[in-house]
């Protein structure tokens, strides 16, 4: 071990300038940008929260790879660039549409970077912007989004979080696509400017923007290249199909008012079949819900409205389900549901003619849609608050 | 008569199953065997039965000889020409295996830890170390290998328990249909080729009490290897999916990475890799001991240590040579193209046809045993 803590490869973590998080994009010449999130450890460390500071300090570099850019960016950093922390690594839309390809080829192969760290999108013709946006609690995006990524999934299911393993993963499945998190920088009305001082005088020159950062949907692929984008709802969807869905809450409309379902567990079952070279999917759906508001006039005690709950909250999700399915096929044409993966499994002799024209057979084949939900819990009151109080 | 070190039957089965390990657990050659999908841990299983019966022949051999050297043995059945020659072909076999794993350990170190620090830098660390345990012989390695082998099959253990939420057994969908049963048989043999662990057990059969059981230690080695072995392929086919898995340098290696529990635990790797560092000494110590040994016999000096180190100097100047000391050497060498073709002779098909000579000039061989066992008995 003393021999060890010799070696050649040795750095002082005070001369490490740690990332945690980096963009890749690309210019329009063809050149790689990667835009740099240091972490900030002397500031983050201090007694004021790491605040004071701000504890990122990021940087834009530019090279003919990935690989270059992050050299590149070694001339304006006064510490050795270690990857090894990176919370998160995201794409901008430019390079994504172009092929992430060479760039994973990098990140596969380099040792400072490693498959844990999280993979999106970043929305937009400006991705750098995501620097400029407010944090929250959180003193860095990489540590922001993956903080988001632990709570999020079991408060929503209309982000996806994947890991770059994850990505890579389906990558290399015959059967399935990879999706990678969606993040767009949206203005931020509610928070106060802090560019210039308004007071006094009413505000003098131009007033800066605050931006926030929104993981609403998902950015599905195709070969590496991006394919389209599912809006949250459509991602919810595709997190039914994934048996990724907890703890949510969906509203479904009434004639009445609106009810609140509460999702407790649902599990998704493929089958699929062959009618000559067509191929046939079924998907079924089985959701446990609870109510968890009732907005209505609806006697939820009585067995044939819970039965009519039920069925429109089948509807609801059938929609959705279907509507996800269709975009699928028909505009991405990549099945990120991983359709093919049961297709093996299940007719194994086919699979080996179809798998190297799947996502052609992914367009054409019939999918249908099964939902069959069961609401087993109204919550700690018996009927809903406005019916009660009508009924005194 | 030079002194025996003595070792005991738990400690060959450790020093066979942690010598064996190193292999699979640095860079899993099984995932690019025929049929090279999910069917993979199905071939492991077949493996095993080829195993036991490729080794027949070493078995046999080592249970007639139990208290012989492995000069003397081969000697006694060959005679004395043409038993020097097969050990000679031995040493240069080890030599074989304690340079190529040394190449090996090199570049994993060089991948994926210090990527910066020189090879010849690496090689003169290890070196220190395996030079010291196969210097002080078979005890000291043995008793290595009580230390190192189960802090490994703890970490096995470990690791494949905390990755259990990771894994997706999906991966395993279809079972045997994308499989020919012959593309099974071939990637089974091969890899039982790559197991060349039984000369480990023959050499050291001498040292072990003669009352122990060798076929039933032989069982517990490749058992403990075996289960350890799906331990560590289960998990990195789960989680790394089978296609990825099989084009890194060091599947295992990336699995741990993936490996974090209970919010906080994470890099765990480092575990993996401090585990598995002493574990690659132990196996080139063994073949270091094996080679310096056998040739000490062929050129009957009284003691292997005047080996020991020109062996290690020998590897180290092979190791070094820039046409081998690159990847795709590397990967040739340890390729199916040439590991099981060098290693199959020597647990094969040399054993085989000792075996045969053997078996036709019992008698006569026989009676050269007792009158040996009557001297022994009689000093």
């Amino acid at each position: 071990m003393l021999s060890l803590s010799g070696c050649w490869s040795r750095i002082e973590p005070k001369y490490l300038g740690i990332v945690n998080s980096l963009i890749y994009d690309v210019d329009d010449e063809g050149k790689f940008i990667v835009h740099l999130e240091f972490l900030n450890a002397a500031d983050a460390g201090s007694g004021d929260g790491g605040k004071s500071k701000g504890s990122n300090y990021t940087i834009r570099a530019m090279g003919d790879s990935p690989r270059e850019a992050i050299a590149n960016a070694s001339q304006s950093v006064d510490r050795n660039i270690f990857g090894g922390h990176y919370k998160v690594r995201f794409f901008s839309e430019k390079l994504a549409k172009q092929s992430v390809n060479p760039t994973l080829d990098y990140i596969l192969r380099a040792k400072i970077t490693d498959e844990t760290a999280l993979i999106g999108v970043i929305k937009g013709d400006k991705p750098e912007k995501i620097y400029e946006a407010t944090l929250d609690l959180s003193d860095t995006v990489g540590n922001y989004i993956e903080t988001m990524s632990r709570f999020l999934p079991d408060r929503s299911s209309k982000a996806v979080f994947p890991t770059t393993l994850d990505f890579v993963r389906d990558y290399y499945s015959d059967g399935k696509q990879p999706v990678a998190l969606l993040v767009e920088i949206v203005e931020n009305p509610s928070q106060t400017p802090k560019g210039e001082d308004k007071g006094g005088d009413g505000g003098k020159g131009e007033e800066k923007k605050e931006y926030k950062i929104v993981c609403e949907g998902l950015a599905a692929f195709k070969d590496g290249v991006l394919a389209g984008y599912f809006n949250g709802e459509e991602t919810r969807a595709y997190n039914f199909i994934m048996n990724k869905v907890h703890n949510i809450h969906i509203t479904v409309p009434s004639e009445t008012g609106n009810t609140v379902f509460g999702i407790t567990g649902s599990k998704c079952k493929v089958k699929t079949s062959m009618d000559g070279d067509k191929i046939k999917i079924d998907v079924k759906l089985k959701v446990n819900t609870n109510i968890a508001a009732e907005t209505g006039e609806i006697e939820i005690n009585d067995p044939k409205e819970i039965k009519k709950l039920e069925e429109s909250f089948n509807e609801k999700l059938k929609k959705d389900v279907e509507g996800a399915i269709k975009k699928a096929q028909q505009e991405f044409e990549s099945d990120i549901f991983g359709f093919g993966e049961f297709v093996h499994d299940q007719h194994p002799k086919e699979w080996r003619d179809m798998k190297k024209d799947w996502d052609e057979k992914f367009k054409e084949a019939e999918i249908s849609v099964s939902v069959e939900s069961r609401i087993r819990r109204y919550g700690e009151i018996k009927r809903p608050f406005r019916y009660e109080e009508e009924d005194k | 008569m030079k002194k025996k070190p003595f070792i005991t039957a738990l400690q060959l089965v450790f020093m066979t199953s942690g010598s064996a390990l190193v292999f699979p657990y640095t860079f899993m050659p099984i995932l690019n065997t025929p049929p090279s999908n999910q069917d993979v841990w199905i071939v492991l299983i077949m493996t095993i039965a080829y195993m036991f019966l490729l080794n027949i022949p070493l078995l046999v051999i080592t249970n007639n000889f139990r208290g012989l050297s492995f000069n003397e043995t081969f000697e006694m059945i060959l005679g004395k020409f043409f038993g020097k020659l097969m050990a000679l072909f031995y040493v240069l076999f080890f030599a074989y295996c304690f340079t190529a794993c040394m190449l090996i350990v090199s570049m994993f170190i060089n991948l994926y830890l210090f990527p910066d620090t020189p090879t010849w830098g690496l090689l003169v660390t290890i070196l220190i170390a395996v030079c010291y345990a196969a210097y002080n012989g078979a005890g000291t390695i043995g008793r290595l290998s009580t230390i190192f082998v189960p802090i490994i099959i703890f970490t096995i253990v470990t690791f494949f328990l905390m990755g259990l939420g990771k894994m997706d057994w999906g991966v395993l969908r279809p079972v045997l249909a994308d499989s020919k049963f012959i593309d099974m048989n071939i990637g089974a043999f091969l890899t039982a080729a790559r197991y060349s662990e039984t000369i480990i057990f023959f050499l050291f059969a001498q040292y072990i009490d003669e009352k122990v059981n060798i076929n039933k230690t032989y069982i517990r080695a490749v058992l403990t290897f075996a289960v350890n072995f799906m331990l560590i392929l289960l998990p990195t086919i789960l989680v790394l999916g089978i296609d990825f898995a099989r084009i890194a340098w060091n599947p295992y290696y990336v699995y741990t990475r993936q490996v974090k529990a209970l919010g906080f635990l994470e890099r765990m790797q480092a575990i993996n890799t401090l585990a598995w560092f002493p574990l690659a000494l132990l196996k080139l110590s063994l073949y270091n001991y094996m080679a310096s040994n056998v040739f000490s016999e062929i050129v009957g000096a009284k003691s292997h240590k005047s080996f020991v180190i020109p062996i290690a100097v020998l590897g180290f100047i092979v190791c070094l040579v820039p046409i081998l000391d690159t990847s795709s050497t590397i990967e040739l060498l340890r390729s199916d193209r040439i590991f099981p073709f060098v290693t199959l002779p020597v647990i094969f098909v040399f054993p085989l046809i000792i075996m045969i000579v053997f078996l036709i000039r019992k008698k006569k061989i026989k009676v050269m045993l007792k009158r040996r066992q009557q001297s022994a008995a009689g000093q």
